[in-house]
């Protein structure tokens, strides 16, 4: 056996003072929104997010845009994280799975399966439905998170609703 | 808004509410901005190498079977966060998987037939950590991070195993049904909570794995039908595999460790008159129902309120232990309802419980 590393010291940072206030406000609304598009670690990619931010705070021109950053990393860091899981199938153990089954059986009845074909949405659509009707995001915004003109937001968002409407049809 | 836009909003609100936030999150994105300062910028690595987080995701996958011996005393973590960063020469998977969980321990190398094994930890205050495999075989090229964990599941032949060493463990080796030895080594290095072991046992083979100390005695020994023999320290119990998932009886709980990446799910013991199960959402189309059920159930059947069932037999538990083991998977997505039915049949095929997910949750 080998040790191949050698050791370094970490460089002081100034941008997480200037995030810290942003965090405060909105962690736990993007911890959320990640969890909604269905990452396994909801946490995880909220924490990447801001710690990109911080990473970046010294050149936001901008302050007020910080939060539409950091909402269009989680949206990006999620879809990366399917992609990722699809092929390796890895899933980091959370402290917060021991809790799951109570959170499951507080969901009610019929919002499940309304989740569940939410669930089973293309990346793109279910992300413009959590900004659209959880966020309750203008279309301009949704656009700027997800990266994609606001007349395809439009389009995610109908076909979403269809997709949705479908699956349930009956159902409702 | 028509009636499935604001049943939308309602349900996204409800499921919104579940979310739970860390109380150590600021902290936790602090270090991680440092750490990935420090990696985004190795001196050694031209700028055209850096590799987008998500290239790490086209290497191929190695499941790392959750075996762990443990034993010992604790090595404390490193005083400061500093990152360790990779050496020149280093393979770009490693790189990659480097780049996402940074390590604060050494980063260790050894080789292991014809693959090359990584290991470090990234958090080794929570015994989170990374392997890489580099192979020539199929099955043994990958990576995996996150907690190595702290109770032994089946060795899985045709693939390269890992788990935890105790802190006198310094060697294993690998004995195979044929009488041949397999690839075998245990790693450490600075920082390390515990040594890791990797072995890399051939398809369609049993293995024997026996841990020595540096003198030469063993400590230890672990058997693909997963007996743990004297001189682990935990667990109390030897494995029972049910579905994928095995079961340890260990400090006053069932301990489910899940297949793959070694979850795992507490359950408190305690004999009763009825089921105790709890769900386990690995992803949002694969969901374990686990859990334990009186001596008498030899099947349990969960009854969804829509009239769905899903059910399977139990398996005998520890002997003595009064209790029988049950895992069910691939439940649909969102869990349990309170009013879901828990059925429990004897062996006669004959109904003697039927009780809601509500009453069995206390609720």
């Amino acid at each position: 056996m080998e040790d191949v590393s050698d050791r370094r010291t970490a460089p002081p940072h100034a941008g997480a003072v200037l995030v810290s206030g942003l965090f405060r406000d909105r962690y736990p609304e993007m911890v959320r929104l990640a969890d909604l598009l269905g990452a396994d670690d909801p946490e995880d990619i909220a924490q990447e997010a801001f710690a990109r931010l911080i990473r970046k705070a010294g050149s936001l021109r901008d302050p007020a845009s910080a939060i539409g950053y950091v909402r269009s990393t989680v949206c990006n860091l999620v879809r990366n994280r399917h992609r990722h899981l699809r092929v390796v199938r890895l899933r980091t153990p959370r402290a917060h799975d021991e809790v799951s089954s109570e959170h499951a059986v507080m969901v009610r009845e019929d919002h499940r399966e309304l989740l569940a074909a939410l669930a089973a949405l293309p990346a793109r659509r279910r992300e413009a439905i959590v900004l659209r009707y959880w966020l309750d995001l203008p279309e301009r915004e949704i656009a700027a998170a997800m990266g994609v003109s606001p007349g395809t937001v439009k389009s995610h968002v109908s076909r979403g609703l269809d997709a949705l409407g479908g699956a349930l049809e009956g159902k409702l | 808004m028509n009636a499935l836009e604001e049943q939308l909003r309602e349900a996204l609100a409800q499921r919104a509410a579940l979310s739970s936030v860390d109380p150590d999150a600021w902290d936790k994105t602090v270090r991680r901005s440092r750490r990935r300062l420090r990696l985004s910028l190795p001196a050694w690595l031209p700028a055209g190498l850096v590799i987008p987080a998500a290239a790490a995701a086209a290497v191929v996958a190695v499941v790392l079977a959750a075996i762990s011996l443990t034993g010992g005393t604790r090595a404390a973590a490193p005083a400061d966060n500093a990152t360790t960063p990779p050496p020149p020469g280093t393979p770009r998977q490693v790189t990659d998987v480097l780049r996402a969980h940074p390590a604060v321990t050494a980063i260790v190398s050894a080789k292991l037939g014809g693959t090359r094994v990584y290991a470090w930890f990234s958090d080794p205050g929570h015994d989170y950590g990374c392997s890489v495999l580099l192979g020539t075989r199929a099955s043994s090229g990958g990576f995996a991070c996150g907690r190595w964990p702290s109770g032994p599941s089946a060795p899985d032949t045709g693939l390269v195993n890992t788990g935890r060493a105790g802190r006198q463990v310094t060697a294993v080796t690998v004995r195979l049904n044929d009488g041949r030895s397999a690839p075998a080594a245990v790693l450490s290095g600075r920082g390390f909570p515990f040594g890791v072991w990797f072995a890399d046992i051939p398809q369609g083979y049993r293995a024997v794995l026996t841990f020595r100390d540096a003198a030469g005695q063993q400590v230890a020994q672990l058997t693909d039908n997963l007996q743990v023999q004297p001189g682990a320290s935990i667990p109390d119990s030897g494995g029972i595999t049910v579905n994928g998932w095995t079961a340890y009886l260990t400090g006053g709980k069932v301990l489910w460790h899940g297949p793959g990446d070694g979850a795992i799910v507490p359950l408190p013991w305690t004999v009763t008159h009825k089921p105790l199960l709890v769900l386990y959402q690995e992803t949002t189309t694969l969901n374990y129902a686990i859990g334990y059920a009186p001596a008498d159930v030899a099947r349990l059947v969960l009854r969804m309120p829509d009239g769905h069932e899903y059910g399977g037999p139990t398996v005998q538990g520890w002997p003595g232990s009064g209790v029988r083991l049950w895992v069910n998977a691939r439940l649909p997505y969102g869990g349990l309802a309170k009013n879901t039915l828990v059925i429990s049949y004897n062996a006669a095929g004959k109904v003697i419980a039927q009780q809601t997910v509500a009453a069995l949750l206390g609720g």
